[in-house]
């Protein structure tokens, strides 16, 4: 038993996929069987992932908790380790830190509508949430995914958008940004909140998870509101830059809050108690 | 076991490992860097590594056992520290890093009969004899001896111990009461924290930092301050393996770096923000966490600072301003 | 001298020639001055100029917040009418966008406030009256003195300085020179410099940055003021102020505000003799 919090656990790399030209995802095994054994979490809670000799960085563990023996993250080329993490290959080792943060409460929205609303690459902390209520369907009522990206290049996690829009138990629309359509795409044209506004879904009892770019989030917030959505219905996650993900080296916070203590996940309505600084 | 005292070898005054009780200077006001880096030094190694392509192992994985250190001289400012730093490193989950360390030291400070122009442990509700953190306080008495008073229950095990080094003693030995007089007045903590709550938004902000040249200086000399980084560092190879280490290293939430995204985005992208972190972090959020405000009045960033940015200033511009709001609401 | 310069001041904002000025107040603790940055002619009252005006105001006129105000007028002793000139020499200000109201300091300790006003003015006075302090025989003593000790001495030396760095960066951050806005410190693809406060890492960051104001270090010695744990910074740039003026028929920094910069221009006809 370690007293070294900032240690981490070695990771295999079993498989890797390109969701896009930037944008990989990693399935990870534990090294140590009792490791893998021990370990559990919830979704929407975070991990810190290393690349030795690179660095540590901040990814959410991007499958759902419903699966076990393994966990996902989905990480995009921007820095020096995400760089190192979307060459890695199957057999490489990696560390991992964790689980960190809170979860979307799941439990809480059972018996009642769920709707998932994400852009781009913030698809990968929702998708946990989405598989968690898919692996237990019949604990939730309807079903509801709104995914759009800039262009079709952008969008991740494709073979499961063709899973979920083959299930007649989820509604599932992907759009494209205008102008990001290719010839042969078949799917919506248009923003995300403007979708959003079409579908008209009742507030009502429902639950709805929204992630992606900030100029998304303020607009997708804004028509939830007018459909009726309190905020208190609503959650997002937020990321923030980190180091230590367990509340010691002062650099997430948000006024008293800790990103990585407090949240990642946050409802609507702490998030408008936040003060602009994220 | 080591003992640390001031020294004054050079041309500041600064904590070193002593071997006889004639190198430390105690009659300095105070150090230049706190004693902050016995327990959470500048950097340090949290994990050592070594890499052949995919085979990782991981060395050295557990905090090393720290030298039993006594610190003497500290003065009670920078003692009043540890327990506020006890609160972030023990929150949740352990730092065995700083809290073996903190186990492992004694301190035992020296009350203060002089202070400097930029001292003000009495402005935060300190004082120059306050014991917050120490384990044995020695108040310098009249005749050059010092009056012992244990702290906590090491401090009297301290004294128990080395029976024949103390005499009893009747009558308390005073503290000058002439620094006490050239200490400022305590602050209105609370109006200051009110005020920063309802304050975010204030052009405040940026004429406060406008000639803060955004350096570490106050962060790292602070006793308080404990933000810090993890980064990696390859290292040679040995055994044909790639070996490194990854450090937690001091950072400063006055660099630009600090808070920037990968993205580019950065949620504190100018000086302003951050020196408002600074102030807020100390006399408003951390409260509010935990209970105790993140400065003890030592005074060393009003020292130190290269263009003489002065909290206190700005913590009395502050108080006026809320309790002139206060008024106003009252009125 | 000083209702003078509080008067040119007030003149300077009133007839909008500065939409603000930078110069020193006298700071909390006495004995101190602080940079003040004043927009209104009223505030002029408020600048003071005394031995303990220290800090090259030239820093602020790269800051953003500073640009934005529009064109400064600087009090500016020799060595900040230097660094300015640096600046403009290294396109980082526009000279018409910095007036200067120069002060200088003379060796029994009266402070003047010069005539001189244009840049044209300051170069010349700079150039007949103040040669580079750093390079003066007696600030150059103690260089000599670390040239004559054997190069393992002269690195133990540097080791046993640079090992007390925490890695603050108020050298960096004081120094008018400094300007970048991504320094090479602070970069990690690839990390040139670790970011570490031992001693690999110390030497590293220091030596670069060193090397990095070579013949452009105006000597104004506030990174050695600045820094917190006494490093005697200033040793290591006047060595190498010395190498360029030996190297480069006798360069110094600051003596020009416009023209090809020393290290930033090529020639053909440049020496190539290390080549082989």
């Amino acid at each position: 038993m370690t007293t070294n919090i900032y240690k981490p656990s070695l990771m295999t790399v079993t498989a890797v996929t390109e969701e896009s030209a930037d944008v990989r995802t990693l399935r990870l095994e534990f090294c140590d069987a009792r490791e893998r054994d021990a370990f559990s979490f919830r979704a929407g809670q975070f991990g810190e992932f290393s690349f030795f000799g690179e660095g540590e960085c901040t990814l959410c563990i991007a499958s759902p908790p419903t699966r076990r023996g393994y966990i996902e993250c989905t990480v995009r080329k921007s820095g020096r380790v995400t760089a190192a993490l979307t060459n890695a290959e199957p057999g490489d080792v990696i560390g991992f830190r964790g689980p960190y943060g809170n979860a979307f409460p799941v439990d809480t929205w059972q018996a009642r509508d769920v709707l998932f609303i994400a852009g781009g690459i913030g698809l990968a902390p929702v998708r946990c949430a989405i598989w968690n209520v898919l692996d237990l369907r019949h604990r939730y009522e309807s079903v509801t995914i709104i995914y759009g990206a800039r262009t079709v290049g952008d969008l991740i996690y494709r073979r499961e958008l063709e899973q979920w829009a083959e299930r007649s138990d989820v509604r599932l629309v992907v759009t494209v940004d205008p102008g990001g359509e290719t010839p042969d795409w078949r799917g919506r044209v248009g923003l995300v909140p403007s979708l959003l506004k079409e579908l008209s879904p009742a507030g009502g009892n429902a639950a709805a998870v929204a992630c992606g770019p900030p100029i998304m989030i303020k607009f997708t917030l804004f028509a939830l509101h007018e459909l009726g959505f309190t905020p208190e219905q609503v959650y997002t996650t937020l990321e923030n830059r980190m180091k230590c993900g367990l509340g010691k080296c002062g650099r997430c916070n948000i006024g008293s809050l800790y990103v990585c203590k407090d949240g990642p996940v946050f409802t609507a309505a702490q998030l408008a108690a936040m003060h602009d600084e994220y | 076991m080591r003992v640390v005292a001031p020294v004054s070898r050079t041309a500041f005054t600064e904590f070193a490992e002593i071997v006889a009780l004639d190198e430390a200077d105690f009659s300095q006001v105070n150090t230049r860097s706190s004693i902050k880096q016995f327990l959470f030094p500048a950097t340090e190694p949290i994990l050592s590594y070594s890499l052949e392509q995919s085979n990782v192992k991981l060395e050295c994985e557990e905090p090393p056992e720290p030298r039993k250190t006594v610190i003497i001289g500290s003065r009670p400012c920078d003692a009043a520290s540890l327990p506020i730093l006890d609160k972030l490193f023990s929150w949740d989950c352990e730092d065995r890093f700083y809290l073996n360390r903190r186990s492992a030291t004694v301190v035992i400070s020296i009350a203060c009969t002089d202070c400097d122009d930029c001292c003000f442990c009495t402005a935060i509700g300190l004082g120059p004899d306050s014991k917050q953190g120490s384990d044995l306080l020695l108040v310098p008495g009249e005749s050059g001896c010092y009056n012992a008073e244990p702290c906590t229950e090491r401090g009297a095990e301290l004294v128990k111990q080395h029976e024949k080094l103390f005499t009893q003693s009747a009558a308390p030995a005073s503290v000058c009461k002439a620094v006490l007089e050239k200490l400022p007045k305590p602050l209105n903590l609370d109006r200051i924290a009110n005020w920063l709550r309802g304050h975010f938004y204030d052009d405040f902000w940026q004429a406060a930092s406008l000639k803060c040249v955004g350096c570490g200086c106050c962060t790292f000399l602070c006793p308080t301050c404990h933000c810090f980084d993890i980064t990696d560092e390859h290292g040679r190879y040995r055994d044909g393996r790639r070996a490194g280490l990854r450090r937690k290293n001091w950072d400063s939430c006055q660099f630009a770096q600090f808070t920037l995204h990968a993205s580019g985005h950065n949620p504190r992208p100018d000086r302003a923000s951050r020196w408002r972190q600074r102030m807020m972090h100390k006399f408003l959020y951390y409260p509010e966490r935990f209970g105790s405000r993140l400065c003890t009045g030592c005074g060393r960033c009003v020292r130190s600072c290269p263009v003489q940015m002065d909290i206190r200033d700005q913590l009395k511009a502050i108080e006026s301003a809320q309790a002139d709001d206060d008024q106003h609401l009252q009125a | 001298m000083i209702d003078q310069l509080r008067q040119r001041a007030r003149e300077l904002l009133t007839t909008g020639e500065a939409a603000c000025i930078i110069g020193y107040a006298d700071a909390s603790v006495p004995g101190k001055a602080t940079p003040i940055v004043i927009t209104r002619a009223e505030d002029a009252d408020r600048l003071v100029f005394h031995a303990a005006c220290c800090n090259n105001l030239a820093a602020y006129l790269t800051r953003p917040e500073i640009r934005k105000l529009g064109t400064v007028a600087m009090v500016a002793k020799p060595a900040d009418v230097r660094a300015a000139f640096v600046l403009m020499q290294e396109n980082q200000v526009r000279p018409d966008d910095v007036k200067f109201i120069a002060v200088d300091v003379t060796p029994a300790g009266e402070c003047t406030l010069l005539a001189q006003r244009t840049r044209e003015e300051l170069l010349d006075y700079l150039v007949k009256n103040v040669p580079p302090a750093e390079l003066a025989d007696d600030a150059l003593k103690d260089v000599a003195a670390l040239e004559e000790q054997k190069d393992g001495e002269r690195w133990h030396y540097w080791q046993q300085q640079f090992s007390r760095c925490i890695r603050c960066y108020a050298c960096r951050q004081v120094c008018p020179l400094c300007y970048c806005s991504r320094c090479v410190a602070d970069k990690n693809r690839p990390q040139w410099i670790e970011t570490s406060a031992h001693g690999r890492g110390n030497l590293a960051w220091n030596i670069t940055r060193a090397f990095h104001l070579a013949g452009r270090c105006v000597g104004c010695g506030e990174c050695e003021r600045a820094c917190p744990a006494g490093i005697p910074l200033m040793k290591l740039n006047r060595k190498l102020a010395k190498d360029v003026r030996d190297s480069f028929g006798g360069h110094a920094a600051g003596y020009a505000f416009s023209g090809e910069q020393l290290f930033a221009g090529y020639s053909p006809s440049d020496p190539n003799d290390f080549f082989e």
